[in-house]
């Protein structure tokens, strides 16, 4: 088996002569999180649907596990925990009762999942509370909950953080996180907020008008988004301590034996080579890295940014 | 597929409406102890009774009708609270799917004619209507069991309907025409309408006089006529719905 | 009825009961296929794979168990991994951690050498370089400490000791450093005897550690050490009035080489509460923190008494 659990192939999808999503070729590697990225209306949830069958694919081709779903549909679907858009349930049962619904038709891995998955979520065991009476928050609660509940070991999460306050946020992206750390479990998770992404993804997938712009690993991505002066120097002992003496400033590292960084972003890069001049401290390159992932992200999507 | 019908009931739980619509097979019963006591008539022939309280009305228009609310019902609200998407997911195959809401309506019906025939005979008993006689409360429960199992598949083209379609307004209009439409071809052809093709076979012993039809009662055509409808229902179904998955 | 009705009925009611063995065996073979598949994933490496199970199933507690391995070998290969990668960035960081002073270490020494500077300047030089010198000896003497502690070298000589004695005079060797940083503080140890078994030497290092990162990091005025002896356990608490730890960085600041300012100013070296945490987990006791960003931090160590 190839490593990617996800792969389109030229994935396209017209409504009429709309086309939604066009030629997008998605590589969701094995134990990570694919953060796809894009705003509203992007083609982020059509993508999804199409990966999970919940919509005909117009042309190309959806692998999943390292083969076609169609026809398998039942062996494949209880590996895959996934919510679509927002979770719907039935709002005259409480939530145990839908989750009972879903374990009942799916099965489960262990004895308790119903138990487990809600206090995974952080949502009461056999709460009175009808589904129908549940918060936005609540009801997204539940959504993860029945998504994880037979532990499947890929999630497509779609827009998962969607009406959770930011404590919520912050818990289920932890949680998020965990998942995929602590049980190397392999997650698709859309957003339309950069931050969101920025923070929990390892791979990244930006989509803009059904086009898939840029897919690449968030390292690749973060070494973008720091900002320091990258010095090349002969000498480094000395130009450490031109720069602790003559500009007071400790906030640099050395990595190798001419290259020196400075975090410290105040300092005049025109002043420090000087002074690195006079002192005989031959400067080989000096430049200053000031991107943010902001920047770059309007740089890919053509100056319209995201979210 | 037992597991699918399970979760279906599971499902209906607090659901006060489909209660509620079970009292409408009380309705007929009573109106023919009012009628029958009206009239002043006492020991009347079982049949006629019967067939006033329990396979007038109540078989061609007012099941027909609860049992058409009850197909948009259950197929309405996993569409409306997006809870089908979350089936094909598990996966839920799509005739498994339907079959298990099918089988629901067949529950119901059967349950509701059970109903039926536990009024119409505690209204005729009592009130002196009709006589105590084990061999017509026999028929008469039998009769309403089996008209509530065909009545069920006569259903299936409305069930197919609300199945395919994402509103309710479409498939409970669909009822109503679908209900009288069976009462009007009565005396022209009964053997096109699944709901009018029910009469032969509820007649086919000739039980019940008093009846004046034109035409004669065969099963053949009118099995023939509820196998063709409901294939074309199940075919139906499967196009559709595969095709919007 | 006569004979044959009750034939008739008989054979329909064991057609029936043959209909559903039929069916209950495919259903066992059906499921018995799915964990052949199953374990066959697993064997090849794809631990995530689950065997789902339904209440109803006979093969439940088989499937149960599968699962269960899976799951209990998937994060033992997790961890192993994690703290793999935990020593690529302790490698890393370490030489980063350790080139750095050193460079500007060089490059004063170098300067006082060549006769770049001279007089009163060349003997700040020198006491600036042989701080440094001192900073960087610390740094690795931490840096050993702490590498034998993960690896579990180190040996401790538990004693029973009165605690409150013990604490009393580990902060009489404090109290003239934090008067001289411009500290109030405040002390309250019991009078009466609580008896812990302790290594001593420990014990000391752990308090250091956690005076000491007060001290650099928290920017506090007033500092408080609290004990207090429970019936099963000792809490001991150290609170501050800093500018305290933000929620982001709290779950982190055991982690080795985690440090809340990522600015690189050579103060402190992120591993200090992480030998703290070690040293108390050694004594079988606890250490969390709690803080509030802008009203200070607590520190609570419990540690269990002997009866």
């Amino acid at each position: 088996m190839s490593d990617f659990l996800i792969e389109t192939r030229q994935l396209t999808k017209n409504y009429g002569d709309q086309t939604v999503v066009d030629s997008v070729n998605l590589h969701v590697k094995k134990g990570r999180i694919y953060g796809l990225l894009g705003r509203n209306g992007a083609g982020k949830t059509t993508i999804m649907k199409m990966i999970l069958g919940l919509t005909p694919i117009t042309s190309g081709e959806v692998k999943v596990f390292g083969r076609n779903i169609k026809g398998r549909e039942k062996k494949v679907y209880p590996r895959i925990g996934a919510i679509i858009e927002t979770p719907g349930f039935y709002p005259n049962l409480t939530g145990s009762e839908n989750l009972e619904i879903f374990a009942k038709l799916r099965g489960t891995a262990a004895p308790n999942a119903v138990k487990r998955a809600m206090d995974v979520v952080g949502l009461p065991y056999k709460d009175k509370k009808l589904f129908g009476k549940y918060s936005m928050g609540m009801k997204q609660r539940l959504g993860i909950a029945n998504a994880i509940l037979h532990d499947p070991e890929l999630l497509i999460l779609d827009e998962p953080t969607n009406g959770l306050d930011p404590i919520g946020i912050a818990e289920v992206r932890n949680f998020i996180l965990d998942l995929s750390k602590q049980e190397g479990k392999t997650i698709l998770i859309s957003s339309h907020i950069l931050s969101e992404i920025a923070l929990l993804a390892d791979d990244i997938g930006i989509i803009d008008h059904g086009v898939l712009l840029e897919e690449s690993s968030m390292r690749e991505l973060e070494k973008k988004n720091s900002r320091y002066i990258l010095l090349q120097v002969s000498d480094i002992p000395k130009a450490s301590l031109i720069l602790e003496r003559q500009f007071h400033t400790q906030d640099y590292s050395v990595s190798d034996n001419h290259t020196l960084r400075i975090y410290d972003t105040s300092l005049n890069m025109a002043a420090v080579n000087k002074a690195l001049m006079m002192e005989d401290v031959a400067v080989i390159s000096s430049q200053l890295c000031n991107d943010t992932l902001e920047d770059y992200f309007k740089k890919i999507t053509g100056g319209e940014g995201i979210a | 597929m037992l597991r699918l019908i399970q979760t279906e009931f599971l499902k209906l739980r607090r659901r006060k409406l489909i209660w509620i619509m079970l009292l409408a097979a009380l309705m007929m019963p009573f109106l023919a102890l009012l009628y029958f006591k009206y009239l002043g008539k006492t020991d009347v022939d079982p049949m006629e009774f019967y067939r006033w309280a329990a396979f007038g009305f109540t078989v061609f228009i007012i099941l027909p009708v609860v049992l058409g609310i009850l197909c948009t019902m259950l197929m309405y609200e996993e569409t409306r609270y997006d809870t089908a998407k979350q089936l094909w997911i598990v996966p839920v195959s799509q005739m498994g799917y339907f079959f298990s809401k099918f089988f629901v309506v067949l529950i119901y019906a059967v349950t509701f004619m059970l109903i039926t025939a536990a009024a119409t005979v505690l209204c005729g008993v009592p009130t002196g209507i009709i006589g105590f006689n084990w061999s017509s409360i026999l028929f008469l429960l039998e009769r309403c069991m089996e008209l509530g199992g065909i009545i069920s598949f006569a259903m299936l083209p409305i069930l197919a309907v609300a199945a395919c379609t994402k509103g309710y307004i479409l498939p409970a209009c669909l009822t109503i025409v679908y209900a009288f439409a069976g009462f009007i071809l009565t005396p022209v052809n009964m053997y096109l309408h699944p709901l009018s093709s029910m009469l032969p076979i509820l007649l086919r012993n000739k039980e019940m006089q008093g009846l004046t039809l034109t035409q004669d009662f065969r099963i053949l055509p009118a099995v023939l006529c509820f196998c063709v409808w409901d294939l074309a229902a199940v075919a139906f179904v499967n196009v559709v719905l595969s095709r919007r998955k | 009825m006569d004979i044959n009705g009750y034939l008739m009925f008989g054979c329909i009611f064991f057609f029936f009961v043959i209909l559903y063995l039929i069916i209950k065996l495919c259903r066992v073979r059906e499921q018995l296929s799915l964990i052949r598949e199953a374990l066959e994933d697993i064997k090849a490496g794809n631990l995530n794979r689950r065997v789902l199970t339904r209440e109803s199933d006979m093969t439940k507690q088989i499937c149960y168990g599968i699962n269960e391995i899976a799951v209990g070998s998937q994060s033992l290969l997790i961890q192993q991994r994690q703290s793999e990668q935990a020593y690529k960035r302790l490698m890393t960081s370490l030489s980063h951690d350790v080139k750095t002073p050193l460079a500007s270490l060089v490059g004063y020494l170098e300067a006082v050498e060549g006769k770049l500077v001279t007089g009163e300047e060349a003997e700040e030089y020198i006491h600036v370089a042989s701080e440094k010198a001192y900073r960087l000896k610390e740094f690795v003497t931490s840096l050993f400490e702490w590498v034998k502690l993960d690896a579990g070298e180190q040996v401790y000589h538990f004693e029973v000791y009165d605690l409150n004695e013990l604490s009393r005079n580990i902060m009489a060797e404090w109290i003239p450093v934090l008067e001289s940083a411009g500290l109030d503080y405040e002390i309250d140890i019991p009078e009466t005897e609580d008896t812990v078994r302790v290594d001593p030497n420990a014990y000391t290092r752990i308090l250091n550690n956690l005076f000491q990162n007060i001290l650099v990091h928290s920017e506090a005025d007033h500092v408080t050490l609290h004990i207090a002896g429970e019936e099963q356990q000792i809490g001991i608490t150290v609170t501050d009035n800093g500018k305290g730890i933000s929620k982001e960085n709290l779950p982190h600041i055991f982690d080795r080489l985690y440090q809340c300012d990522h600015s690189r100013s050579m103060q402190g070296n992120g591993l200090g509460l992480s030998i703290a945490k070690e040293l108390v987990n050694a004594h079988g006791g606890t250490i969390t923190a709690s803080s509030t960003p802008g009203a200070g931090t607590t520190f609570t160590i419990l540690l269990p008494k002997v009866l």
